[in-house]
């Protein structure tokens, strides 16, 4: 048995060796290989499933609200779009998990593993016996040992059951003042008991006792980059653009994580307990293997550096370029020609630039006075870049991104988004920008200025007069401010003032700007009854520019019931089964070609389907993130991809909200008593008003990353798969 | 989290740029025929009249109940017409059921050609009045954009015109003279039935304004199940045809009625069962 697993282990790894990706054209992380049935189970089906097998060591009302509240929110975040199975890295983590549970064959059926494609330094175990691991640890994490020690960890939560010990402590404990500290205090005394009894696994395992606490170390300072290096002050420098020092921090940024940290209100321990507690247990231990990898050094850096470079997307699915940019920063240290990280940093200057333009940057980068370490000079300079400046500096890094990868469409598309971005800043005018280099104008400043001082000079000591010598410091120091280098920016677009290229994209959209002011112009200048009129023709066309949609990719529709406790998760989920099986019927009957990715048919559709449902889920995601702006798609590829497999590029994305609630008044119900008349005003009165819906729809071109419909009805009427078929029916009826 | 950011972004993006659905009625089905039960509670019209009791058959004697619930039924067709406007009409009958006089008064003629007549109160059992109405009501049904025509919500407005008649049955039995106690005897009884219900004449005819509030719940591809509230406003009742010196059931027995019809319709609910094609 010992042997088939060790075998089975090893194919796994050679599996993935042989798949490896080659990080020069990294590709995303996506799931792979058979789909588990995690993600294919019907979540009131497996409480129903635990509640009849009495699963759960609670009482029979407690438990149905446990298992609900567990099931529900770990299969939500399996369907979020960020959880992968069967990948390099989730084989990877179940290889290193089944080293420690080499003795425990029944806990390792018991258990499975997946990644979260996260930035978040973290790794946490369910009820149900999954353990998730996100990339943001493994990117932080030192070594395999490292990453064994966590898992234990994780494993120790498992088998104390400590998730259902927390639920019961919560339901069973007092409303009091102190109960916060009460909670923490219990929540604490689980992690001291997973630190100590993860020991153990890890020790078995064979791993360095060495190694165990510097994974300490990680956690304390997870919330810096994954890599420390010094960010040059000339790093974006180059033969057409010099940003002048002054732009960057003249100190260091300290970095003040300390271990004893007030952890009063916290769930953790403070790393210097868990240290003291974790040393304390370690003399228990006396066989201490000598393994810092098992698996190997290589193997692991290797999916370190995946994690890495998914920790890229992420940043920037999440807006946050700073960090998008710093990791590219140290990443291409040692992948210089990776074209992945050369397309990332194109969308991170360009949303930083769009952000920039929109003045909305500075809530996206730390406050100096919260900046630390070395990724602070970076920030410290994209918040010193006024819109202008960001613009411009974004705009010559596109454009040298481009030059070096003439070929690439993703990178071209960046570039044209990053034009019409410049084009639509009101305050940018190409006509002040030098034809010169910076460098450029600054010696010929200097050479002018100083054959002037030196003809001036030659005349001036001679006869000038008192005011014609203030005169005369008065005209130099105008000539320094020529030269000053805040006005670096207006030379970083010399070549581009002379492409032909640039120029006629430039201008062309500058025209379609020119031609909607003029629009705005002569709506204002239109009296009240013809506005109502234009109004009403542009309804009509805006409704007219969302038909003749026949196949579309129809992501599962969220649907969210109401009642007065919150959210009725059972009757959700199956309102979502009817909604997905209307938009199937609904579609046959009309002949559309609608693609449904959900959950509904995962089973039999698989992984490929599962992986498209990620990219789309992170598409909108990132819509979402960045509302403010037009987002140029991070998964472009992915989705045009989805878009030649699916033969359309129209996404609709639904979600119904239903509220069901019976408002009845105390006082008005025993007026209705009493005077039982009043009832028959005040009964159709809590009727009528008991059942809200609402039904949203966005249809988005994903080629163009453009909204091409969107609707939202609010009704007040009761809901079954009746009325939502009619809806559906109208929805397809109207875009068809 | 992230549901909720979704949800968020799908307010924001669709609040901007919203638009109801055009005039498309249930999977596209336009005309609506329904079949309702009106059932009420003559409470109010009870209250303005004391509570009278109504006499009710039993075996070969009355006996006196309180007014609790009366019925109709009503036929209706609706034809979506835009996205917020139906047009239909619709065909009810009610039974108007009211209690009668517990006592009347007789007058004889002593004489033919001349005024003088004996008057004398009749006392017995007097079964309930049964009026058997008929109404008819074009109509208009508005609805909100954002709604599907036939599901839901719908308020319907329309001017009716009803006509009731009494239904020919005698009602006194027992009859007795109030001062002797000496029973009538069946000719007379029979004459003072004929005479004090003048079935010829006794008609009630009115034109009224009707709001119903309507939900209709869809249990199928074309079938619903419809409730609500009605109410209605009399607008002019034909009182006229009861001034007869002859008969009892004069002003103020159809106003009775009249006030009973309109108490009755504040307070009536409507339950039944839609078809949708």
């Amino acid at each position: 048995m010992k042997i088939t697993r060790s075998l089975f282990g090893v194919l796994l790894l050679t599996s993935a060796l042989y798949g490896q990706q080659d990080f020069n054209s990294f590709k995303n992380l996506r799931a792979s290989g058979d789909i588990p049935s995690d993600f294919t189970a019907r979540t009131f089906r497996q409480i129903d499933a635990d509640m009849q097998n009495n699963e759960v060591d609670l009482k029979a009302s407690k438990e149905k609200i446990f298992l609900e509240g567990v099931h529900y929110a770990i299969n939500d975040l399996l369907h979020s779009g960020v959880v992968i199975y069967g990948d390099e890295v989730t084989m990877y983590v179940t290889s290193v998990a089944e080293k420690l549970l080499a003795k425990e064959e029944v806990l390792q059926k018991k258990l499975r593993f997946y990644t979260i494609k996260s930035n978040e330094t973290n790794a946490f175990s369910t009820y149900q016996g999954i353990i998730f691991v996100t990339t943001g640890l493994i990117s932080q994490l030192s070594n395999e040992a490292e990453l064994a020690y966590v898992l234990s960890h994780e494993i120790a939560h498992y088998t104390e059951e400590h998730v259902v010990e927390t639920f019961d402590y919560k339901v069973n404990s007092k409303r009091s003042k102190d109960q916060i500290q009460a909670l923490s205090k219990f929540s604490k005394e689980n992690e001291f008991e997973a630190d100590k009894l993860g020991i153990r696994l890890y020790n078995q395992a064979g791993y360095s006792k060495d190694q165990l606490m510097s994974t300490f170390d990680v956690l304390l300072y997870s919330y810096l980059p994954f890599e420390e290096l010094e960010y040059p002050k000339n790093h974006l420098n180059n033969s057409l653009i010099t940003i002048p020092e002054g732009f960057y921090p003249n100190r260091k940024f300290e970095i003040t994580a300390t271990e004893d940290a007030d952890d009063s209100k916290s769930s953790h321990p403070n790393i210097k307990k868990r240290k003291e507690a974790v040393e304390k247990e370690l003399e228990n231990y006396k066989d201490w293997g000598n393994h810092v990898y098992i698996f190997g050094k290589d193997k692991f850096e290797y999916i370190r550096n995946l994690c890495r470079f998914e920790s890229i997307r992420t940043d920037i699915v999440d807006a946050e370029f700073d960090d998008a940019l710093y990791s590219i920063f140290v990443l291409e240290k040692q992948f210089p020609k990776s074209i992945y990280l050369q397309r990332m940093k194109a969308k991170a200057w360009l949303g930083y630039a769009q952000y920039a333009a929109k003045g909305n940057i500075k809530k996206k980068l730390p406050a100096v006075k919260e900046m630390e370490g070395e990724i602070a000079s970076l920030q410290y300079l994209l918040r010193e870049l006024n819109k202008n400046q960001a613009l411009v500096v974004s705009m010559r890094m596109i454009e040298d991104i481009k030059k070096q990868n003439p070929d690439d469409k993703v990178i071209q598309g960046i570039w044209e988004r990053m034009v019409k971005t410049l084009a639509a800043f009101e305050k940018f005018d190409l006509e002040k920008y030098s034809g010169k280099t910076y460098e450029v104008a600054y010696q010929e400043i200097m050479s002018v200025r100083k054959d002037t001082v030196q003809t001036k000079a030659d005349t001036s000591t001679v006869n000038l007069s008192k005011y014609d010598k203030i005169k005369k410091q008065n005209s130099t120091s105008s000539e320094t401010v020529i030269i000053d280098s805040s006005q670096f920016y207006l030379y970083a677009l010399s070549d581009l003032k002379s492409q032909k290229n640039f120029l006629d994209q430039y201008g062309k959209y500058k025209e379609e700007i020119a031609q909607k002011e003029k629009e705005r112009e002569e709506y204002q200048k239109l009296s009240p009854k013809q506005r109502k009129k234009f109004d009403k023709r542009k309804e009509k066309e805006r409704e007219q520019e969302g038909q003749g949609i026949n196949s579309m990719v129809y992501l599962e529709p969220l649907v969210f019931s109401f009642t007065k406790k919150g959210v009725d998760r059972v009757k959700s989920e199956k309102l979502q089964i009817d909604y997905t099986n209307s938009i199937l019927n609904i579609a046959a009957d009309f002949n559309m070609n609608v693609s449904v990715l959900g959950r509904s048919n995962l089973d039999t559709k698989g992984t490929e389907a599962f992986n498209q449902r990620s990219v789309l889920m992170s598409y909108f995601s990132e819509l979402v993130e960045n509302e403010d702006i037009e987002v140029f798609p991070t998964d472009y590829d992915e989705l045009l991809e989805i878009k030649s497999i699916y033969n359309t590029d129209k996404l609709v994305l639904s979600v119904l909200n239903h509220e069901r609630n019976y408002d009845v008044r105390p006082g008005l119900l025993i007026v209705s008593i009493i005077f039982y008349p009043v009832s028959f005003a005040y009964v159709p009165a809590i009727l009528v008003n008991a059942n809200k819906v609402e039904f949203s729809y966005l249809v988005i071109d994903i080629s163009k990353g453009e909204l091409v419909k969107s609707e939202n009805i609010t009704s007040k009427e009761s809901i079954n798969k009746h009325t939502i078929n009619a809806r559906v029916y109208n929805f397809l009826k109207q875009i068809k | 989290m992230r549901k909720n950011k979704l949800i968020l972004a799908l307010c924001i993006l669709s609040f901007t740029s919203s638009y109801g659905q055009k005039n498309n009625g249930y999977l596209g089905k336009k005309t609506i025929f329904d079949f309702n039960f009106g059932i009420y509670n003559p409470f109010l019209f009870n209250l303005q009249n004391d509570f009278r009791k109504m006499g009710v058959a039993k075996g070969s004697g009355v006996e006196y109940k309180s007014d609790k619930i009366d019925l109709n039924y009503n036929f209706s067709l609706t034809r979506s017409l835009s996205s917020k406007v139906s047009i239909g009409f619709e065909f009810g009958i009610q039974k108007l059921d009211f209690a009668n006089q517990g006592a009347y008064e007789q007058y004889v003629l002593l004489d033919s050609g001349s005024f003088n007549y004996d008057q004398y109160t009749i006392v017995g059992d007097f079964e309930k009045l049964e009026m058997q109405y008929h109404y008819f009501i074009p109509k208009f049904e508005f609805k909100s954009r954002s709604r599907i025509f036939g599901v839901g919500l719908s308020h319907q407005l329309g001017m009716g015109f009803g006509r009731g008649k009494l239904k020919e049955k005698n009602y006194g039995s027992n009859l007795r003279n109030a001062d002797t106690g000496e029973m009538l005897t069946q000719a007379e009884a029979d004459q003072f039935n004929a005479r004090y219900y003048d079935y010829s004449r006794n008609e009630y005819k009115n034109m009224f304004l009707m709001y119903t509030l309507t939900i209709r719940n869809p249990i199928s591809k074309s079938i619903f199940f419809n409730y609500g509230f009605r109410y209605k406003l009399n607008l002019f009742g034909g009182a006229t045809d009861y001034q007869s010196f002859e008969t009892q059931l004069e002003t103020d027995d159809v106003g009775y009625i009249f006030r009973k019809d309109r108490a009755n319709s504040f307070l009536q609910l409507n339950l039944g069962l839609s078809f949708i094609f």
